[in-house]
Order: structure tokens, then sequence, then C-alpha cells
């Protein structure tokens, strides 16, 4: 059940994720009906969802009656509680008397997804760092929840995992390259990314770039290290001859597809370009 | 006593008026002046192994809101030297590599204040009093008609006190920090954390174990204890494998490796069969840096997993053995 990204049916087994429906969102579930013998005309299987509660979170099924193999609809209500997933369960009964099965359990959960990055403050001149030791820029990131609800989130939290290679130096301070991540932090407020590097020497002209992607986790359904569907960007720090032997830096982050370590993601929105830094 | 904290106080906010900084800050401190204060102070006497608490306090002086990137641990942006010989030395301080944090914002007139931590930055050598100094740069955004942002950067000087402390009060100052270090919240979470995490006294590590238990602090908590590598401090370390946030088992990983701990190859293939592909991932490195013919058989499955980077990991380790 769900997907990551979240998919109303035939969500892939091999997204691991924990079975989860976002708030105001449906999953279509097919229920398998086996009669031992030829049903008696009337007999039919109840279908409900058990266990709904403030902490367990609230699901509706539909159709809420059936007498064969039927494909039927779950949606999300209310988000269960952190240390209360996988507790809301359809149940069929037999004439809605008999309970007959019970499905595993699942979650109502927000997920983030769609990663952006703008210009922190709306232009380039808001953004730039340009201090005598440093050059770089801020940007402001954006995501969006899977259910549509921005505030669905407060449950998540969102990690970046960043890598990249070795500088070339110079122009760039010596830097040796690997993996990152970032603290997790929580998926229900916005952040900013300060890109910046050591000032680099005028020339010679070179560049230098990050893979960024993000993953999250879910303190509802119990998802960790799940990557942020939409989240891929690259971070790319240039030296280059502006002319007559000026040299200059800017950093540009974009989107793009990207790996690190096992995670993959596709690209996530961006296309942010600082001013040029006049360079040493 | 408490008297020549207060005085650090004070004497550090003027410094941001009256100092006359490098070329480089000047602009900025100067255009920031109007706009933001910086108070940074150690106002307690604290025993010598302690955590070294320092209050930094901004006030908004501007008539409209402003936000300002403060990173909690900042690293990268907060820096303090010890002019005083013999008082204190400076420990490496490593970077933070992703600078990511929420904007705070203040509105005008009030404040907003972090509690960060000396032991970062500093083995303090002998009971006394001795000044430090700052230099904080932050990114500082208005939010009046037009949003005008920039970096801007703040330096003066405070004092602290240390004092001589028995075991006992020491252990009595690290208990305290136990409640906060489960607070829902994450910046008291984290202060407490970074309070405990660079002392230099192993009387800390019992205090340092419940972090590994606590939900985004397991990562510190296995450096702290890596900094204090006693065999208790190795064995909680190495429990930290069978985490299933891949952040914590490569914090884990670096750490046995960086400390030459002793650990069966059996505890990494372990990882090989994590539910979380960049565990398997991770184990795939540490195996492939140490090759044996014995892992071939338990790697296998992983030749045909469905995460495309495991898989080639795998491949490229199972090839080298052809």
């Amino acid at each position: 059940m769900r997907g990551n990204p979240y998919v109303p049916k035939n969500a892939p087994a091999s997204d691991g994720m924990p079975d989860s429906v976002p708030p105001g969102k449906t999953y279509e579930v097919e229920v398998t009906v086996t009669w031992s013998q030829a049903s008696c005309p009337g007999q039919y299987i109840e279908l409900s969802i058990i266990n709904g509660s403030a902490d367990n979170g609230t699901a509706t099924v539909a159709p809420t009656q059936i007498t064969a193999t039927s494909k039927v609809t779950v949606t999300g209500g209310d988000q269960t509680k952190p240390g209360n997933g996988g507790n809301l369960k359809i149940q069929a009964k037999l004439d809605g008397a008999t309970v007959k099965v019970e499905s595993a359990g699942f979650t109502v959960c927000a997920h983030p997804l769609d990663w952006s990055d703008t210009l922190a403050g709306g232009s380039a001149a808001a953004a730039d760092i340009d201090d005598p030791r440093i050059v770089g820029v801020v940007v402001q990131d954006g995501w969006d929840s899977d259910s549509g609800t921005f505030g669905d989130l407060s449950e998540t939290e969102i990690s970046e995992v960043v890598d990249g290679g070795p500088s070339i130096s110079p122009p760039f301070p010596a830097m040796r390259g690997g993996g990152s991540n970032s603290t997790y932090l929580t998926g229900g407020g916005l952040t900013q990314d300060t890109h910046t590097i050591g000032r680099p020497a005028a020339g010679p002209g070179a560049s230098h770039q990050f893979r960024q992607l993000s993953i999250f986790k879910c303190h509802r359904c119990g998802a960790v290290d799940k990557v942020q569907p939409n989240s891929g960007l690259t971070i790319t720090h240039y030296v280059f001859d502006a002319g007559g032997g000026h040299w200059k830096h800017h950093v540009k982050k974009v989107g793009a597809k990207v790996t690190v370590g096992a995670y993959t993601s596709e690209a996530g929105t961006a296309n942010v370009t600082s001013l040029d830094h006049d360079l040493p | 006593m408490n008297m020549r904290g207060l005085t650090g106080t004070l004497a550090a906010c003027l410094l941001l008026i009256e100092a006359e900084p490098c070329e480089g800050q000047r602009k900025e401190t100067k255009d920031m002046s109007d706009t933001i204060t910086v108070e940074l102070s150690s106002r307690q006497p604290v025993p010598l192994q302690a955590p070294v608490p320092v209050s930094v306090t901004l006030t908004n002086q501007n008539s409209a809101p402003v936000s300002v990137l403060l990173p909690y641990p900042n690293p990268n942006n907060l820096q303090f030297r010890c002019p005083i010989q013999g008082f204190a030395t400076a420990k490496a301080v490593e970077p933070d590599p992703i600078e990511r944090t929420a904007p705070i914002t203040i509105r005008p007139g009030q404040t907003y204040s972090a509690t960060y931590y000396l032991n970062r930055y500093f083995t303090f050598l002998k009971a006394g009093d001795g000044d430090i100094d700052y230099k904080l740069r932050m990114f500082v955004t208005v939010s009046a008609g037009n949003t005008s942002s920039r970096t801007a950067t703040f330096s003066g000087r405070f004092a602290v006190q240390l004092i001589s402390g028995s075991e006992d009060e020491l252990r009595n100052v690290f208990v305290a920090y136990a409640p906060q270090l489960r607070a829902h919240n994450r910046q008291p979470k984290v202060e407490a954390a970074e309070a405990l995490a660079f002392v230099d006294t192993p009387l800390v590590v019992p205090y340092l174990l419940p972090m590994l238990q606590i939900d985004n602090l397991e990562v510190i908590g296995i450096h702290a204890l890596a900094r204090h590598p006693g065999r208790e401090s190795q064995q909680a370390i190495k429990s930290m494998l069978s985490h299933a946030d891949s952040a914590v088992v490569g914090a884990a990983l670096e750490e046995i490796e960086r400390l030459h701990m002793p650990i069966t190859r059996n505890e990494v293939h372990k990882l090989l069969g994590s539910s979380n592909p960049n565990n398997q991932w991770l184990a795939l490195g540490w195996l492939a840096a140490r090759p044996s013919r014995e892992d071939l058989p338990l790697i296998a499955p992983l030749l045909n997993s469905p995460n495309a980077p495991v898989r080639e990991r795998a491949r490229a380790y199972s090839d080298r053995f052809q």
C-alpha cells in the first residue's frame, strides 16, 4: 500500500514502504472472496476499518458490502499519532456478523516529495555570500506533502545527503570529498541551505560539483531513510576567466537525477545561479 | 561571582559598536548594528572539565521582523579564540559539510537565545578566570518593504570562570542534562547533546550512552563516545551496527575503522540483510576494503537487488574474485 512516491494503486513492493495512505487520499485494495460452497442468496461480506481512534488515526473503506472478489478503496482520514502506526486494519465479516479475516495493519500519514530551491530573499543579491574568506549563495528550500497539505508533514523529518569528489586545488581549497548526511530536521518547517566554499584562487579555471538528494523518516508509519521523490540536485562551483585575466567565481544549483550511496532520486526543481564573485 | 560574567556580557556589547574590525568585517558590522545586536556571555562559574555554556542572544533592533540563519551547532560560522596562554588549548574544529537550517524570525524588539558550549573548541587546562574572543558570521534578512539580506560578522570578548570541582560534582553536572536529552523540542535536546559530547573527561561516558537510544542523537553519541574509546564505549558503538538509520550505521563503521576496533566479519555480514539498502551499500564498501572470498555466498543475493547501486557494488566486489 502507498509506494514512494504515493500512488493510488499497484504500489511496487520494492519501494519497501510500510503500509500506509496519506490523509484525504485513496488506495485501491483487492479483497479476495472465496466461498467454501455456493453462497446463499443475500449472503455478503461486510468490510470496515477497525481500531480507528484519535491515536491510531481513521480511515474508511468503500464499498462496505461485497459478494465476490472486488477492488475496494481505502481513504485516509485523521493521521495516526507517532507510536501507533500499523494498528488500522480492514476487517471482513460474513453477513456483518462473523469475523472472517483482517488485513495487515496500516497507518494514515503524509510524506514529503518534490524538493525545490530558489534564491533566498528572492534575488541573487539578497542571497549572495561574498566574504573575504568564503563565497557562495543561500537558497530557500521547498517541498510538498503527498496529502496536498503541508501541515500534515509535522511528524516527518528530512535529511539531506550530499556527496562530492575531491576538489581541484588550485583554484579551490583542498577538499578530500566524500559523502555526508545533514541532521534530520522536521519536515513541517522549511529550511535554507548555505552553499559556500573557501574563497578560490584567481584561476586556473575549474569546477567542483556536489550531488544532493533528500531522505525522510516518518514517525507515524515508521519509515526510515526513504528517498524523497524528486529531490535530486547538483551544486557546482565554477572558477572562470571573465576576460582580460579577470577571474571570477559563481555557484549554480540545478535539478538533476542523482545517486548518492544507495539512494537515487529524480530531479528536483532548481535553477539558481549566484552573483559573480571577483577573485581572489 | 556572577558579576564577572555579567561584565563580560556588557563588554561584548560595547565591543560590537566600538571594535575596529578588519577590513572585511567593517561594512557589515556597521550596517547591522542598527538591525541586530549579539551578546555572548558565560554567566556562571562551572567546574573544570564540565560543559562550559555560552549564551548567544540576538536582539532585533529594527522596526521590521528580521530572520537569521543560526545553525546549531555552528562550527562553520561561530569561532572562538582564547588569548590567555595556559588557560585553554584550541581543538581542531571539524566544519559542518552541510549547512542547512530553519531561519529564525525575530520580531522587532524581541530576542532569541541559544546556548553553545566551549568544549567543542577548547580543552581547559586549569581553574580560574579567562577571556574568550568570539567571531560570529550570520546571514541576516530584514523583511521591510524590499527584503534585504546580508552576511553580518560580529566579534567581541566575554569572560568565563572555571572552578575546581570533585568527580561527584562533575557527575552531578552531567546527570542534570539527562532530562534535556529527551526533550520533545529539538533545540534543548541538541543543546544537551552538545553540552556532553565534547567534554574531555571519561567520567562523562555513562551520560553519553543514553544518546544512542534517543532519536536523532545517535550519531552525536557515537562520535562523542569515540572520544573516550574505552571498552564500554567500543561495545556501545559496535551495538549501533544493528540500527535502521544508515547515517547511524555509517557513523559506527567510521569510528570502528578510525579507532581500529576489533570486529568480527560476521557483524558486518549482518548488514547485508538489512532492510535499508544504504546499510547494505555501506557493508559492501566495508567488506570490499578488506576483501575475502568467504563473503561471496553472502553477497550473492545482492547481485539481484532491486536497488541498482547495491547491485552494482555487489557485482564489482564479486568480480574481483573472478
